[in-house]
């Protein structure tokens, strides 16, 4: 029993009536999640990774019991998300969005006394858990202990969040995009404590992100979720590894003829649209297995053209290479037979 | 209870507005009544002074209100907050959440509220109005209590099945006061007013306060009244635990807003 959270097949269609006229109703499907299946293990932090509307919400919310899906099935330690909704709520500490869900007119510390005594901690007990976690995410020396939290920053905001779904101690967390738009200091305060809560407390943690630098920071495993489906998962090493072209030559050039593009395509090699970057130059992405190769006709070809190559580098792939490449049709077709 | 105790605390700026509304109410009420009618007709009519019957009325409408206002509010504001996936995901019973909530509230507007009973009905009665003004405050407690069930029956049946019409309750909640005769003898309202009024477990209440004041009460119509409002607010428990579980099970279905 090292799974913590196993969620099998998971569907969720949500109907929206929309009113045409006075009387006329019609109803629009989306169907937010369309088979998900993961598991985290304990001490493990599992990034669930995608675009905005692929589907991480409706995912947490369905593993925090918070919404009833429509087939399939989810456990948290053992306990099933629609049968034993109490059990598993006993269960999870959960952050669903790092803005809002506190009571403005509280102070932070005043809002975790209310939601502790809310989970039924003893009065004893609680002060002395919130005394430690304010401590830990940082609030004391933020003044956020008291202080009114709707005078809280955002960066604030999220640590008392975190601090709340850590109340009870619970072995699962759930986190829905804990970083999303905080200050850096903040955003790394987070992630810092989501890996040490895993690492050291043996704690199983399901993080959604759509941002794949933080989830390459703070994740075991990723699993890479488009339009309500898995597309991909294993550890980012791994879904790196999995991409053919993972190479990328980038070109600074101080000048770019039109014609440039479609003669370094006569060549046969991967070259995506130029990008200006701040300074004026225009940057080229060459996507190549071995980049190493290339270097040397490329900059040939770039002098015969007279255009000043101002940098040159070769990039490692990252989390986002992956990302493009199984959520265009090419991935999904490869990633489907395997 | 230290959940209740940080509630009040919350609203400790509200705390102001609790001792100045009766006063601001009454004021208005008399004014008002006087302007609808001539108190004369009034005392022809229910041989006592209207004043007593307004500030009485202020003062049960007040107590009342802000039980079914936290009651009937208090789920919206938390879906507003994205407080509420917390609550529901929290041991602790909704329904019994949010009957709890409007405690401290309530019992502040009780005691504050009585600030302006007890002044005005020991004016018009001496020593007998420090009595009358106990019996107004112990049957506002009971009237609160038996109105509960109702009010969330009431409400979370229309969160649940009404969709947007939600802000129907702007008008059903005024309205629902107005029937339970707050204001006007309900001894004098038209019949079929009065069975609806009828219904509403606080009206009873509301009867006895007034008969006593109007000098009409005798002790078993009181008896009467009590057991009425009593049985019929044990009698919406059910239909209250029912719109409970049926707006938890919504809730569920089409996903806790955070
Ligand atoms: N309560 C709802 N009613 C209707 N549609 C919804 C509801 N919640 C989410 N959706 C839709 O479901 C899809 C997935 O949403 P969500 O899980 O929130 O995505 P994510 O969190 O990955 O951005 C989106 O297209 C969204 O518009
Ligand atoms: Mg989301």
């Amino acid at each position: 029993m090292s799974e913590a959270i196993v969620a099998r097949d998971l569907t969720k269609r949500f109907v929206t009536k929309k009113r045409v006229g006075l009387f006329r109703n019609y109803s629009e499907y989306v169907d937010a999640v369309r088979g998900v299946s993961l598991k985290v293990r304990y001490g493990e932090v599992v990034g669930l990774l995608g675009p905005n509307g692929a589907g991480k919400t409706t995912t947490i919310k369905i593993l925090s019991t918070l919404l009833l899906p429509d087939s399939g099935s989810a456990s948290v330690c053992g306990f099933d998300v629609v049968k034993e909704p109490q059990k598993v709520r006993r269960n999870i500490g959960i952050m669903l969005s790092v803005e809002k869900g506190f009571y403005g007119r509280l102070t932070g510390r005043e809002n975790l006394l209310y939601f502790g005594a809310l989970y039924g901690i003893g009065k004893n007990e609680l002060e002395q858990r919130i005394k430690y976690l304010l401590d830990l995410v940082g609030l004391n020396e933020l003044g956020g202990s008291d202080r009114l939290y709707e005078e809280f920053s955002l960066g604030m905001r999220a640590r008392l969040a975190l601090a709340r779904a850590l109340l009870k101690d619970p072995p699962v967390l759930l986190l829905d995009e804990p970083t999303l738009g905080l200050d850096p200091p903040s955003a790394r305060k987070i992630r810092g404590l989501v890996r040490e809560l895993a690492t050291k407390e043996g704690k199983a943690i399901l993080y959604t992100s759509h941002n794949m630098f933080e989830v390459e920071l703070v994740c075991d495993k990723v699993i890479l979720i488009n339009k309500g489906v898995v597309v991909a998962e294993g550890t980012p090493e791994e879904l790196k590894s999995r991409i053919p072209k993972v190479r990328t030559l980038e070109l600074h050039l101080n000048s770019f003829p039109e014609d440039l593009l479609s003669e370094i395509r006569s060549y046969g090699l991967d070259v995506r649209e130029p990008t200006q970057s701040s300074d004026g130059l225009y940057v080229l992405r060459i996507l190549a297995k071995r980049p190493e190769e290339i270097v040397d006709d490329v900059l040939r070809l770039t002098a015969s053209r007279g255009i000043d190559v101002v940098k040159l580098k070769i990039e490692e792939p990252t989390l986002e290479d992956v990302f493009v490449y199984f959520t265009t049709a090419e991935g999904v077709e490869k990633s489907g037979t395997q | 209870m230290l959940l209740v105790y940080s509630d009040l605390f919350r609203r400790k700026s509200l705390l102001v507005m609790f001792v100045a509304w009766p006063y601001l109410t009454t004021a208005f009420m008399l004014i008002f009544g006087y302007a609808v009618g001539s108190p004369r007709v009034f005392i022809e009519r229910v041989g006592v002074d209207p004043i007593q019957f307004m500030i009485v009325g202020s003062y049960l409408l007040f107590s009342i209100m802000t039980v079914v206002d936290d009651i009937m509010w208090r789920p919206i504001y938390d879906e507003q907050l994205g407080t509420l996936p917390y609550i529901v995901s929290s041991p602790t019973k909704l329904v019994i959440h949010y009957l709890s909530m409007p405690i401290p509230r309530f019992i502040a507007s009780v005691v504050l509220g009585a600030t302006a009973v007890f002044p005005v009905m020991i004016i018009f009665r001496g020593l007998e109005g420090l009595l009358i003004g106990a019996i107004v405050v112990l049957l506002s407690l009971i009237s609160a209590a038996v109105f509960t069930p109702l009010a969330t029956a009431v409400g979370l049946s229309l969160y649940t099945f009404g969709g947007e019409n939600w802000r129907a309750i702007n008008v059903i909640r005024p309205l629902l006061l107005i029937i339970m005769g707050v204001y006007y003898p309900r001894w004098l309202m038209q019949w079929p007013l009065y069975i609806v009024s009828s219904l509403m477990p606080p009206a009873h209440c509301i009867e006895v306060i007034q008969r006593i004041i109007a000098g009409l009460a005798e002790t078993y119509t009181v008896l009467i009244s009590l057991v009425l409002a009593i049985s019929l607010g044990v009698l919406y428990g059910s239909p209250m635990a029912r719109s409970a579980t049926a707006w938890e099970r919504k809730k569920l279905e089409v996903g806790v807003k955070t």
